[in-house]
Formats: C-alpha cells, structure tokens, sequence
C-alpha cells in the first residue's frame, strides 16, 4: 500500500514538474505579450496626445497589462519625484518582476530616448523595440508550442520510468 | 506670502544646488523677485527691482541648463516642443521659462535647441483688481462694451486684459458674463494639465496654443460665450475674426502693441482694425514716471 502511495507521488511530482517547466515556457510568452501591448499604449497616446511622461505612465499604468502596468507605476513614482527616467530605467527594469534579461536588454535602449526627443524620434524608438519583441514572442510561442509539450511529456515519462525502477 | 510662494514654485524647477540656493535667499527677496537667471559660464543671478542680484553657487554650467529644462519639461520634451520652438515654456503657476542658445532650423523655422546658452524664469505676477476702477467707463446697461487696450510692450496690457476678464467673468462691476479666452501663447491664463494656473475667473473657456483667430472662430462655435477676448492682435486673419465675433453679438476684449495713439491711424493693420468698427471703447496706458495712467476713449 505504501509503495503504491509513494509511486502515485513520485508520479504526480514528476507530472508536476514538467507542467512547471511548461507553464514557465508560457508565462515567458506572456510577459513579452504584456510589454508588447504596454508598448504599443504608450506608442499611441504619445502620437495622438503628447502627454507629459509622468503623467502618461501614470495613465498607462492603470490600462496597461502586466508587466508593464508595474513598469510604468514605477516610471511615473520616480518621475514625479524629480529624477530623469534615463538614470532610473535600468533599475526599473530590474526591479519589474516578470522581466527576464531578454525582455530587460530589448527594453534598455528606451531609457535613453523616451522623454528626450519630439514624439516621431520615440515612437520610433518604440517601433524597433517592438519590432524585436514581435520577433522574441513569435520564437517564444513556438518554444512554449513544441518544448512545453516535450516538458509535460518528459515529466511524467521520468515520474513512471522511476515508479518501474523502484518496483 | 503669495508672491514668495511664486517665487518657490518657479525656483522648483532649477537643478537641485541652484534651487537650494534660491529657496535660501531671504524672504524679502523672494517675495520681490521678478525673474531668475541663468547663463551658461555666469552665475545664476535673481532679478528684484531692474537690478540683478547674484545667487551665488559659482559658475552655471551646460548641464544645469539642460537639467532645468528637463524639470521645466517634466522629463517630455515632446510634450513642450511647440512651445520650444517658440523659446519658452510655461510652468506650473503660469511662471514662464525663457531659452536661449544654439538653435536648429528646419523649413526656416527653429526646430529645437542645439545647446542652450542662456534660461530667464519669469515669476508670474497677478495684479487682481486693477481693472475694477476701469470698468464703469467700459460698460454700458451694466454690459461690457467692446474694448481694446492699447499701449506699448511692457506697460501691462496683458495683466490688465487678464483682470478685465477676471472680473466680469466673476460678475465684478458688470453682470457676470461667459468668457471665451483665445490664449495663442498662454500668456493670459497659463494652462497647465488643464488648468489655468492665473485667475481668470468662474466662468472662462480658454483655449491655447492655436492661432488666436481659429481660436477665436473656434470659440464661437463650440462655447458660446458673451465676450471673446485675445492678446496682441497682430494679423489681418485677427481682425477678420474679430469682425466676425462682432456680428454674433459677442463683446471682444483684445490688446494691441503700438507706441501711441496716433500709431492706431498710422498702422494699416490697426487702420482696418478701427474701420471695422467692432471696438466700442479705446484703452490706452500712457507711463508718466513711476506711474501708469489709463485712458479710455469712446470710439464712434
């Protein structure tokens, strides 16, 4: 009765793991999803409203989906509070949770540009940052599409390869 | 304490040194400063009665200039260009920051600044009450007649309109009436997120950084309101507008620069400007020593 208990553990564990490595595989996904559209807000209301960047990031934060709805509360906490986005962006984005290196180096060049420039020179900025996201999610989707499969399986192969060895 | 609270609020936007320096100087000084300077090379210095005032702190430098304009900007550059172009930026409380530098051109117009040489922070300064004395001779049946103030720069046109609107939009002196503001340069109600940062009473409709006779026209269209006034009347397209307001019934309140009466006839622009009729009274500021006197002429 034991063993059995102790293999429907070792393979629901095994299971688990690989379902952890898969959904970590999709949440990947997601955040470039989620700067990709924060960028693409902000893009926007610079083109049509030309609004002050604190402002505009503390609109942005409340619409904008994760990660980058912390992003911009952040921007717009330190802007308000009188320091130039340029020397506060890449610890921002360190700090935003959800941004992995990736996400974090295509991000960086922004810091120098937003706020410094009339709207075309950053929305043009914004537009070559996208650009590359574009290009990181669509390599991360089919990631997510072919190892995330490969995870869940591999998890619960290794769970009963394991289960066999200890019977 | 109202005007050291301007002074405080216009020094906001200097680097962290020179603001703390500022924000040092004594109370009388701060309450009676009229601009403060910066350039690049010199010292900061704090203008208080004509006579410049050095604030201390040792040389300014290119990056002070450039970090004042970053504050003065909110960090948005995109957001002031079109002040920018036209060398100065409005701030929070209607104060406002003058450039000067190296400037680029593009299509023969400034595009931006290349380097700045030189930043001047006008503290605003709101005299209320200087148009009441005024306003029975510029009303008739207790509604404000047509008027234009007439003077040459710096005499206080601008001050005197922004109170003329002040009050009759708060009902002072004359039934309250809608005031609809067509402020090209935001000189008048100095709009910031909105809202006006000078007092130019309950019930104005300001519209901003257009050219004053679509503002005007725009006005007429979209606020309906019972005086339309403008600052510096300075193209044909002004009076065109103008003239148009006239035949909707609304009363203008507008200013114009010119040396002297007799400039009204000499000018071909104010020539049209009087042919047209529209103003019903003429006001001119005439300095006499210290004093400014204020002259109001029934225009037939």
């Amino acid at each position: 009765m034991i063993r059995l208990l102790g293999s429907v553990i070792i393979l629901v564990g095994a299971g688990f793991l690989g379902l952890k490595a898969a959904s970590a595989l999709h949440r990947g996904t997601r955040s470039v999803e989620g700067v990709l559209t924060s960028l693409e807000l902000l893009e926007r209301e610079l083109a049509f409203h030309l609004t002050a960047l604190p402002q505009l990031f503390q609109d942005l934060s409340a619409r904008a989906p994760e990660p980058g709805s912390h992003l911009f509360s952040a921007c717009a906490r330190e802007m308000n509070a009188g320091r130039c986005l340029s020397d506060v962006w890449p610890r921002l984005l360190e700090e935003t949770p959800e941004l992995d290196g990736v996400l974090s180096q295509a991000l960086s060049p922004l810091g120098q540009v937003l706020g410094r420039y009339e709207a075309e020179g950053q929305q043009q900025a914004i537009c070559a940052v996208t650009g590359q996201l574009r290009q990181l999610l669509s390599y991360r989707r089919g990631e997510a599409l072919r190892l995330g499969k490969v995870y869940r399986v591999l998890g619960l192969s290794a769970g009963a390869a394991l289960v066999v060895l200890l019977w | 304490m109202e005007k050291m609270m301007g002074f405080q609020q216009a020094a906001a936007v200097l680097p962290p040194r020179l603001r703390q320096m500022a924000m040092d100087l004594p109370q009388r000084v701060q309450g009676s400063a009229e601009e403060i300077r910066l350039r690049s090379g010199g010292g900061a210095a704090v203008l208080c009665a004509g006579e410049e005032l050095p604030l201390g702190g040792g040389a300014v430098t290119a990056q002070d200039l450039s970090q004042t304009l970053e504050l003065a900007s909110r960090f948005s550059v995109h957001a002031v260009m079109d002040q920018l172009r036209r060398g100065y930026l409005t701030l929070a409380g209607g104060h406002r920051l003058g450039l000067c530098g190296t400037a680029v051109m593009r299509e023969g117009e400034i595009y931006t600044f290349r380097h700045l040489s030189s930043i001047n922070i006008r503290v605003a300064r709101q005299v209320k009450g200087v148009a009441r004395p005024l306003l029975e001779q510029l009303t008739c049946d207790n509604r404000l007649c047509s008027t234009l103030i007439f003077a040459p720069p710096g005499l206080g046109k601008t001050t005197l309109l922004r109170d003329f609107i002040r009050a009759v939009s708060a009902g002072e002196g004359t039934a309250p009436m809608r005031i609809g503001l067509a402020d090209e340069r935001g000189e008048v109600a100095a709009l910031w997120d909105g809202a006006p940062q000078l007092d130019v009473g309950p019930r104005t409709d300001v519209i901003e950084g257009c050219p004053k006779a679509e503002g005007m026209l725009l006005l007429l269209r979209s606020m309906n309101p019972q005086v339309l006034a403008a600052d510096e009347i300075t193209a044909p397209e002004d009076i065109s507008a103008l003239t148009q307001a006239a035949g909707c019934g609304a009363a203008l309140l507008a200013t114009a620069h010119g040396g002297g009466r007799e400039d009204l006839t000499r000018r071909a622009l104010y020539r049209e400007l009087l042919s047209a009729g529209v103003f019903q009274r003429l006001l001119t500021i005439v300095q006499k020593g210290a004093q400014r006197h204020y002259q109001v002429e029934v225009l037939k």
